[in-house]
């Protein structure tokens, strides 16, 4: 494990990787026309190496050659059909973007294998599935590899089951989550990253039996995970190096700690009841190793 | 395992790919702790609360009000290889009775064992090894002690002894297992007939020898068996299967300055003949034997009590198909008749105003009771009965106390004052049953199944009075020990409703819920 993080923190630490030869232009032909006008075309790159996608170099485009006037630009007219004067188009590259920042939006699925066998009783597995989103940004420190940033996550899931055969219960989980997150840019294209965070987790209850009964609680909420993104790289992108949105993967595990709930239902009661009490049916306390799989659209 | 349940496919396609997918991912392969079902016998009424004994989770749980409280305690019961076969509280409401059999024939080497709580479910039970699946149980008055027995139907087994019974100490861990010696005839029941007091020991004292006895009806016989003997003294009378005398019911009559010896009374199922048995010392020894004499007393024999005038030590019998009052001299067996005028089949003895005896007969779907007085009854002239009518009928009758009587009638309640003479309807919307009652310092208390009102009654101004309740009672039970009236609902989680009996009202009653599976998420 130390050698593991120092191979992170020399990455980390280490001068961001640089390939200005991948500066080019793009140039478009224009479509073939019966007589094809000289065009003094600038040569292509020769290397199609890796681009380093947060240089804050630009490359200046080559100076435009001389292209004739075409035939028709006397008259201004070309008439449709009519084997024009070749043409030429050239479009000049959108400057490099280099990335200080990054905003993402992700979508996840995953698990959280609940330790308390209480969960049983809601559910027929100790695995939870949740699913959640999350909007989250991060900027780089400095020239190195690292980024540092936060985000919001809204995560839900929940649990559906009977105990005793009689009490059919439901539980369900719904947590807003803000968090700290670093990432380590491995090599563009993966990150690896850890983030922790915490929040409020409001959880509801039900009970059917005879009765019906429910119960909400809000406990504190604390989650931290580490795991690897996986993302396009700009040079893998139509725009290369002036893309401005990348698509990407997460995977991540950890630990979600929740609050101990005293489950003590309250049953429905019609208008002006009889004082009615819940029996204490005990603790439960939702909390477990979990993994999460994400998809991110990241502008950057 | 049920991969998706019901309320996940309400819930959404998209939730139930995710399920899957859980589920898929192996984590459901453990035993789920909350599989198992409930698997609840009635409850049964102690001093202090309501005991359910679970099956499925070999448990007791003991539930007992307090002021704003349920208390809740689970004991174990039994285990794996064992089964709750019944459970019953003793007749005081002190402990609670359970026999565990073995879970199926397959488990050899578990025996049966009947296990006593106390009525709160503290300390630990005392186990009995009765060694036999007994089905019934019966319970003797003074509290002493409980006689198991083969019922009529025999249970489960394959083979059984029918006369097979074990005799536990109630008071104390002993239990003796024993075979009657009869003539071959099954146990049918099991009567305590000298023990007339609730709670208080009543030996019979025979040429003053003192003798606890239990009465073993069997088809054409009887066994009656002193409990107190160490030998288990038994004395086998049979009936005389020729003439079809199979024994109902006993009562015995402790010998007096009228009738020296002590007599044991058998009502016949049908007959015009009641038996006697006087029991006699054995010669020779502390034992004792019985010489039987059957006396014819009308046409019909359906009850019987046993009444002393100042001269007199009288049998009283009801004639059910004369509708008469048969009375007859243990002595001589002489006696007569007293027309009732109205239907009879069951009678009872209360104190009358003026200090004497009276005696009281009813039968079911008769249109009237009777009271006859028994203090001048050696006179022809005193023999004057008196009837009340029950304008509906009779459905069923309930002694409140000596001076009361509660008498059902489809939707209508009869409060019966016999000092008074007066009888008062109660209407409701529905039928009440009198046996779901309780009188509590002069109110009389009442829940019946299906209905969702505890009424109350006061029985010195009559009125009566309803709280309605937020469900339908299952049952009705009143705790003395904490004073309390408890009705339960349907919800096999527990639902129950407890009732201040001194002033029942909406505002006074809790409603407690689920109370069966308090704790149940702190299983580990």
């Amino acid at each position: 494990m130390p050698t593991m993080i120092s191979a992170v923190l020399l990455a980390a630490l280490a001068p961001a990787a640089t390939d200005r030869t991948a500066a080019s232009v793009e140039v478009e032909a224009a479509p073939a026309a019966p007589v094809a006008a000289p065009v003094a075309a600038p040569a292509a790159p020769a290397d199609d190496g890796p681009v380093d996608p947060w240089s804050s170099a630009t490359t200046p485009s080559p100076a435009p050659a001389a292209v004739p006037p075409p035939a028709a630009a006397a008259t201004g007219v070309v008439p449709y059909g009519s084997p024009g004067p070749a043409r030429a188009r050239e479009r000049a590259k959108p400057p490099d973007r280099p990335i200080r920042w990054r905003f993402d939006l992700l979508g996840a699925f995953g698990t959280t294998r609940i330790g308390d066998v209480a969960w049983r009783a809601f559910d027929f597995d100790r695995g939870a599935l949740h699913v959640s989103g999350t909007a989250r940004a991060d900027f780089r420190l400095g020239d190195g590899r690292v980024f540092l940033g936060g985000g919001l996550t809204y995560r839900r899931f929940a649990g559906f089951g009977s105990a005793y055969g009689t009490l059919q219960t439901d539980a369900w989980v719904r947590e807003p989550l803000a968090f700290l997150r670093a990432s380590v840019v491995v090599v563009e294209g993966v990150d690896v990253v850890v983030q922790a965070g915490g929040g409020p987790s409001v959880v509801d209850l039900g009970f059917v039996s005879g009765e019906f009964a429910d119960q909400r609680e809000v406990v504190g909420m604390i989650d931290a995970l580490g795991g690897v993104a996986l993302y396009l790289p700009k040079r893998w992108l139509p725009r290369r190096d002036a893309s401005r949105m990348a698509l990407g993967l997460e995977l991540g595990a950890g630990y979600t700690w929740r609050g101990e709930l005293d489950v003590r239902p309250t049953p429905s009661t019609d208008s002006e009841p009889i004082p009615t009490t819940g029996a204490p049916l005990g603790d439960l306390a939702i909390r477990g190793v979990a993994w999460r799989l994400g998809l991110f659209l990241r502008f950057q | 395992m049920t991969i998706v349940s019901p309320r996940l496919l309400r819930a959404g396609p998209g939730l139930i790919s995710l399920s899957l997918a859980s589920q898929l991912s192996g984590c459901g392969a453990e035993p789920n702790p909350y599989a198992t079902a409930l698997e609840l016998l009635p409850p049964v009424t102690t001093r202090e609360g309501l005991v359910w004994v679970d099956r499925g989770h070999d448990e007791a749980i003991f539930v007992s009000p307090t002021a704003e409280a349920l208390e809740v305690r689970r004991v174990a019961l039994g285990d794996d290889k064992t089964r709750v076969a019944w459970s019953r509280a003793t007749r005081d409401g002190g402990s609670v009775l359970a026999l565990t059999v073995p879970e199926s024939a397959k488990e050899e080497d578990t025996d049966e064992q009947l296990h006593r709580f106390a009525a709160d479910g503290a300390g630990e039970p005392v186990v009995y090894d009765v060694r036999a699946p007994f089905t019934a149980i019966a319970l003797s008055p003074d509290h002493r002690r409980a006689v198991l027995y083969f019922g009529e139907d025999g249970g489960a087994e394959p083979l059984h002894n029918a006369n097979q019974i074990a005799l536990v100490d109630l008071a104390g861990q002993g239990v003796q297992n024993v075979t009657l010696n009869g003539f071959g005839g099954a146990l049918r029941a099991v009567e305590f007939p000298g023990q007339i007091v609730e709670g208080a020991p009543a030996p019979i004292v025979i040429a003053g020898v003192q003798h606890d006895i239990a009465a073993f009806l069997a088809p054409s016989e009887v066994v009656l068996l002193d409990m107190d003997d160490p030998a288990l003294d038994q004395v086998a009378i049979p009936l005389g299967s020729d003439i079809g005398f199979a024994p109902r019911t006993t009562l015995l009559r402790p010998g007096n300055q009228l009738f020296a010896e002590p007599a044991l009374f058998v009502l016949p199922t049908q007959g015009p003949e009641v038996g006697i048995l006087t029991l006699l010392p054995e010669g020779g020894g502390a034992g004792f034997t019985a010489q039987i004499s059957l006396i014819p007393v009308g046409q019909s024999a359906s009850d019987f009590v046993f009444h002393d005038s100042a001269a007199v030590p009288y049998l009283i019998t009801v004639d059910a198909a004369a509708d008469a009052l048969v009375f007859t001299d243990v002595r001589t067996q002489g006696g007569f008749a007293v027309a009732l005028e109205s239907q009879a089949e069951r009678v009872f003895l209360r104190d009358a105003s003026d200090g004497g005896r009276q005696a009281v007969t009813w039968a079911p779907g008769g249109s009237a009771i009777a009271t006859l007085d028994l203090g001048g009854i050696e006179d022809s002239l005193g023999r004057k009965p008196r009837q009340l009518k029950i304008e509906t009928g009779v459905d069923s009758l309930v002694r409140l106390d000596n001076d009361r009587a509660l008498i059902g009638s489809g939707s209508r309640l009869y409060v019966v004052d016999f000092p008074a003479e007066q009888v008062t309807p109660l209407s409701s919307q529905a039928p009440y049953d009198p046996r779901d009652s309780a009188l509590v310092d002069g109110r009389l208390l009442l829940g019946t199944f299906g209905q969702p009102w505890v009424s109350t009654v006061d029985l010195t101004t009559l009125s009566p009075e309803s709280m309605l309740l937020d469900d339908p009672i299952v049952s009705f039970h009143y705790l003395p020990g904490p004073q309390r009236i408890v009705v339960t609902h349907a919800d096999d989680v527990g639902h129950l409703t407890v009732v201040e009996p001194a002033d029942p009202s909406r505002s006074t009653s809790r409603v407690h819920w689920g109370f069966l599976l308090q704790g149940a998420l702190d299983k580990e």
